[in-house]
């Protein structure tokens, strides 16, 4: 017979580094929201400019303000604990030295610096005037 | 041992966590703000513009597949973990199956909706 603790389901609310715990894992819904805001963009695109318009005309609502105020705040929770949790799962030695954490999670803070460079440079910055 | 399937879900829910982290912040403030607040040309996402650089470019569409299905694996992981945790682990099979199936479904569907512009 194997004994196992009986745990209340509100357990997460007990503490603050619980919550925060379980706020971390729920940034995901915001995530898969997105993307499938993304997909349905992509779907409309395939079925014409009408479609598309119609669409991407979303963003200028009241409703995807606020959902993207909220999902926005959520994702960067994300990416920062993302981020700063990446020195436990990669560990790199140069010789016999350790990489320290700080290089490891602010290597990918820079490496998030350049793609989101690059991405506003594609999106905003070419071609925009034709 | 017997066989798991975790090493696999568990690359891809780190493939997309990663994604997620890099990506969607910058194309949420552009999506959410910059655009629909006229801080960017009017026909930065116009139909015409944007179909042309998806239309034709196989890299451009391999691209968007990543940035798209890979953080559904992201959430299935997450949520199914979370869900679990908050007290559902009696059927936590099953949540398994439908977080993971919903995401190999969203996969597929990224494929051909991709595919057919």
């Amino acid at each position: 017979m194997s004994y196992i603790r009986k745990i209340p389901n509100t357990w997460w609310l007990k503490r603050k580094p619980y919550t925060l715990f379980i706020v971390r894992e729920l940034t995901c819904v915001a995530v898969a929201g997105y993307c499938a805001f993304l997909l349905y963009l992509m779907y409309a695109l395939g079925q014409g400019p009408e479609a598309y318009s119609a669409a991407i005309g979303l963003i200028s609502s009241p409703a995807s303000l606020a959902l993207h105020v909220v999902g926005l705040l959520l994702v960067l929770y994300h990416t920062v604990t993302w981020f700063n949790l990446t020195p436990r799962v990669i560990v790199i030695h140069i010789g016999e030295e350790q990489v320290p954490a700080v290089l490891v999670a602010g290597a990918h803070y820079a490496g998030w610096l350049a793609v989101s460079g690059i991405v506003a440079w594609l999106l905003l910055a070419t071609g925009t005037t034709s | 041992m017997a066989k798991s399937n975790e090493p696999i879900f568990w690359s891809l829910f780190s493939a997309g966590g990663m994604i997620a982290a890099l990506v969607l912040p910058i194309l949420m403030l552009i999506t959410g703000f910059v655009i629909p607040q006229g801080f960017a040309p009017p026909d930065t996402l116009s139909y015409e513009r944007v179909h042309a650089a998806v239309a034709g470019s196989i890299i451009v569409k391999l691209v968007l597949f990543g940035v798209i299905a890979l953080p559904f694996f992201h959430w299935a992981h997450r949520f199914k973990f979370t869900l679990v945790d908050v007290g559902l682990r009696k059927i936590s099979t099953l949540l398994a199956v439908l977080c993971y199936g919903s995401a190999m479904a969203a996969t597929v569907l990224t494929a051909v909706v991709l595919w057919r512009i």
